[in-house]
């Protein structure tokens, strides 16, 4: 068992960036295979190592040999290597399927472009896998400062706007969780998760260590997305180049998330977090209204992309809500709709960006949908039904066990919004289908005609397929995956 | 219950969605397309044939295709109650297919490849909601059925059929991810376990909960069309007539009904609507759709609506025969999922005729039609009598029991109830019959008929629905068993 691979992957992604980069100045045109090959080493490392970890266990890498309450530590365990896992993959298969579409856009910034792709995987890599709370911010703003630059590529005069607007609310997230750490370096001195959370144990009711907690909850939150912190989010999304957005759609709100979880129930714990019902009246509120305000505001979208973006304050409605119902089959789902999530927000980005190259952003344009591109609405389809909740597919799962917890809790306007929202995202995409069965009001703009090329079908297939699996596979992700990662933590 | 592992239910579901690829390669070639189709109907058929000694004798064909949740897997369980489901939807199938190809090519109808695409689909999706082992593979076999439909119920793709698609799957998604899944999660929470037992599995819980749930349920699977939710119905005619026929007479709505008997016999068990008020609510309910559906069916005017709100009424004489505490109700109710299927197919497919032959839709264009197609007419007389429950029909068995179990089981209304439902079925058939044959302005008798393979597909199933009267012993002996085994 090599415990280096973990540290591999995220260190040999910072540096191959950078070799990628110089690459340009030997022949522009190399820089893109060699991004993917370094992609693809990534893939093939998280792999290795998740198998590891699926046999042997977990385990602690001590950076540069210090013992970790002094250095820093990485801590590997089932949950983040799968997430690693994921994580490399749809960016390798996102480059994949935009193969042809970078070229044409980026041109000879190509070499710019793929060192700043690496270097926000292997920050979000970082994220995934440190045990450090000064560590993690680094490694965020590594993926925050790369993802502004890569979100400022696309539209020429909206997207530098959007990401500037992203800028000063994601530096605003990101002061909040620095002052929360602070807050945690002052009363415990320790900046190690696991160290932290031994010491809190005695200060639960030390209102430093409450401000702490809020600062750096809130903070996450921002740079999550959630509502009411989430006005960065459709604008940027929205006017960003489309494999942009289907990196880091899928990705910048799920790691987060996942930090959020590391947050809430490893350093702080579960006897501290729930003690009181404080913490999970206002995250309640908060996703549940992030559920409702998605779902609605989704509605009234005609910008596809738009729409899409209001479809994803909705699933981090989800993810918190596990938290806000708080019993072990509620975390569960939300861990799981974490894991879902990014394959069905993939899929979605990847598909609508493929239709709107084809037919333009407005909804209701897109007559005869089905009969032109048969297989991306397929794909599309298969998303849609995802975020809607219809079994086989995975998006199905995540929301039986928020819901199965919701019951055992008796937490019941929770209950009835998860399912209300089902309900409106249904009637959301069936707008779409009868659009692209009927015919709309607005003639399609035909900007692109032909076949997209083949590496776009790998993408699209992968993205259609892998939501079926994963919803399929959802026991042995629970046992093999998420159980792991929570009973420890006594859940 | 004898429990034997096999692949055989898992075939039954893959023969026709494994033709789906065939029938899109051969999209330019209709002979060959049609051809598969029919051959996927035939392999189909062959299995669940081979499949039904076994379970006659209480054996029960299992697999386990993956687990999902604890206790609860993605399983199939070919028992006697899902066979006999899949024998009737798989036999029709074959016979639905000979008659698309005369109604689709003699209407010379566009996306033809697409619909066999989805009517496989649909035919896959029906075969699981029967072989399904628990509920929530029911329930995931039960959405892709609503969807696989949608695109058949719209198939012509105009405002009708746009507000109508759009009634349809809001009426059978909206029900079924507002009520039935909740209502399923919660069972769920409370007894660890989702599979069917007979005669229930139901402990633990108040009775107010269960009745909540109980409701839920019946509402919930929205496809078996009871009172308030069976606008969808009617609106689905706008559907090509084959599609009304195989989807709205045998295969959607009887898996609608099917759920609701597994939800009845095999989760809550009659035991539960002995003891709480939620039996009695579902006789008044029920009944009150039986009685509602006729009375709408007469005042219709378009002769394929009638035959909707006709099948309004009659997909509650099964659920209300399996909820009434009497082993000849049961019998008499799962009797009924076959015999009604047969008679009401081929007034569909009559229906169809006419509108292949000559384009009326509408009962008054109809007079002094049958005797230019007076094949087609005695073959709706044939159905007609069979859904009214007359001699010598296969209804008249289902319906004779039915009327003997409500008596035993509850009382005078309840089988008053069914015979007033059999003498509104007369007011409206038989005046329809009468006028096609005997119009008031005198009529040349004029042979017209609709193309051979429709008429080849309607006498075979009204023959049928003549036979089962004589012969019923198939029929017979499972649902005999199964009203020991379910009845307790």
């Amino acid at each position: 068992m090599s415990i280096h691979l973990s540290v591999v992957i995220v260190t040999f992604g910072l540096l191959l960036a950078f070799v990628t980069y110089t690459l340009r100045w030997i022949r522009i045109s190399l820089c893109l295979p060699f991004a993917i090959t370094v992609l693809g080493f990534l893939t093939s490392c998280a792999i290795v190592l998740f198998t590891q970890i699926i046999l042997w266990g977990p385990f602690e890498y001590p950076m540069g040999g210090w013992a970790p309450p002094i250095g820093i530590a990485y801590n590997v365990d089932h949950l983040n290597s799968f997430m690693v896992l994921v994580v490399t993959l749809v960016a390798l298969v996102n480059i994949i399927a935009n193969w042809k579409g970078l070229q044409n856009f980026v041109g000879d910034r190509i070499g710019g472009f793929c060192a700043l792709y690496i270097l926000y995987v292997s920050g979000l890599n970082g994220i995934l896998f440190t045990g450090d709370l000064f560590n993690l911010y680094v490694l965020l703003e590594i993926a925050s400062l790369t993802g502004y630059a890569l979100l400022a590529i696309g539209d020429r005069r909206l997207a530098p706007f959007a990401s500037i607007n992203y800028v000063f609310l994601g530096t605003m997230g990101a002061c909040f969780y620095l002052l929360g750490i602070g807050f945690l370096y002052i009363k415990t001195g320790s900046l190690n998760m696991i160290d932290v959370s031994n010491l809190i144990k005695q200060l639960h009711n030390s209102p430093t260590i409450i401000t702490a907690f809020m600062f750096i909850i809130v903070g996450i939150w921002i740079k999550m997305g959630l509502f009411p912190f989430h006005i960065w989010l459709p604008r940027a999304y929205t006017h960003t180049f489309g494999p942009v957005s289907s990196l880091i759609a899928p990705m910048g709100t799920k790691v987060m998330a996942y930090a959020m979880f590391k947050v809430v129930l490893t350093v702080f714990g579960i006897n501290f977090v729930f003690r009181s019902n404080a913490f999970p009246h206002i995250v309640s509120t908060l996703a549940l209204s992030a559920i409702l305000f998605g779902s609605i505001f989704a509605l009234r979208q005609t910008h596809l992309k738009r729409m899409l973006c209001f479809v994803v304050i909705t699933e981090i409605g989800y993810l918190v809500s596990g938290l806000a119902i708080g019993n072990s089959n509620a975390i569960k789902g939300s861990i799981l709709h974490m894991l879902n999530d990014v394959f069905m927000t993939f899929c979605l980005f990847l598909s609508g960006q493929a239709i709107i190259e084809r037919m333009g952003v407005n909804i209701d344009g897109f007559s005869e949908l089905f009969v032109k591109t048969p297989l991306i609405s397929a794909v599309f389809i298969t998303g849609a039904l995802s975020v809607v909740g219809i079994p086989p597919t995975c998006g199905f799962f995540g929301k039986w066990y928020l819901l199965l917890g919701a019951v055992e809790k008796g937490n019941y306007p929770l209950f009835v919004t998860i399912i209300l929202s089902s309900l409106l995202n249904l009637i959301l995409f069936f707008k779409v289908i009868e659009i692209g069965f009927y015919g709309g009001k607005v003639i399609p703009t035909w900007r692109l005609t032909g076949a997209p090329p083949w590496s776009f079908y790998v993408g699209l297939c992968f993205a259609g397929v892998s939501i079926i699996l994963m919803g399929l596979f959802t026991f042995h992700l629970i046992r093999y995956v998420i159980e792991p990662f929570l009973t420890p933590l006594g859940l | 219950m004898e429990k034997v592992y096999s692949v055989l239910p898992l075939y039954t579901i893959l023969t026709s969605l494994c033709s789906v690829p065939f029938i899109m390669w051969n999209a330019k070639r209709p002979n060959l397309r049609e051809g598969i189709s029919l051959i996927a109907g035939i392999l189909k058929f062959a299995i669940v044939l081979k499949m039904l000694p076994a379970t006659l004798e209480g054996k029960a064909y299992e697999i386990t295709l993956v687990e999902l949740f604890p206790n609860v897997g993605l399983s199939l369980k070919a028992d006697l109650l899902g066979c006999m489901f899949a024998l009737v939807a798989s036999f029709l199938w074959i016979i639905t297919s000979l008659y698309s190809i005369g109604y689709m090519r003699g209407l010379k109808e566009h996306s033809q490849t697409r619909y066999y695409v989805f009517f496989a689909i649909a035919l896959s999706s029906t075969i699981g909601v029967a072989f399904a082992k628990n509920l929530l593979t029911l329930y995931l076999f039960y959405e892709m059925l609503s969807l696989s439909t949608y695109p058949l119920v719209a198939h012509h793709q105009d405002e009708d059929a746009k507000s109508s698609g759009r009634k349809y799957l809001t009426y059978l998604v909206g029900s079924s991810i507002g009520l039935a899944l909740p209502a399923i999660i919660w069972l769920y929470s409370r007894l660890n376990t989702l599979d069917f037992q007979p005669q229930g599995i139901l402990n633990g819980l108040s009775t107010y909960e269960s009745s909540l749930l109980f409701f839920m349920l019946i509402f919930g699977f929205a496809k078996a069309a009871i009172v308030p939710f069976h606008a969808w119905l009617p609106a689905a005619m706008i559907a090509p007539t084959p599609v009304s026929a195989l989807l709205h007479a045998v295969a959607v709505v009887k898996a609608g009904a099917f759920s609701l008997v597994r939800v009845i016999l095999e989760i809550f068990g009659q035991g539960f609507l002995a003891e709480s008020w939620a039996g009695p609510a579902l006789y008044l309910l029920t009944s009150l759709t039986i009685l509602f559906g006729s009375l709408m069916a007469m005042y219709q005017k378009e002769l394929k609506r009638i035959l909707a709100f006709s099948t309004v009424s009659q997909l509650s004489y099964i659920v209300l025969g399996v909820s009434i505490i009497s082993p000849l109700a049961i019998k008499g109710g799962l009797l009924h999922l076959a015999m009604h299927a047969f008679g009401k197919i081929t007034l569909f497919f009559t229906a169809g005729a006419i509108y292949v032959a000559f384009h009326k839709k509408f009962i008054q264009e109809m007079e002094g039609l049958g005797r230019q197609m007076p094949i087609t007419f005695a073959a709706f007389f044939l159905g007609s009598l069979s859904i009214i429950g007359l001699p010598p029909l296969g209804g008249f068995l289902s319906k004779w029991n039915l009327a003997l179990g409500a008596y035993q089981g509850v009382g005078l209304p309840v089988m008053g109830v069914f015979l007033l439902s059999s003498l509104l079925n007369v007011a409206y058939f038989m005046p329809i019959v009468y006028k096609a044959f005997f119009p008031s302005q005198p009529a040349k008798w004029e042979f017209k008929e609709a193309p051979l393979p429709c008429l080849i597909s309607m006498i075979v199933t009204s023959i049928i629905s003549l036979i089962l009267f004589f012969y019923p012993y198939p029929f017979f002996a499972i649902t005999e068993n199964l009203s020991k085994v379910l009845g307790g």
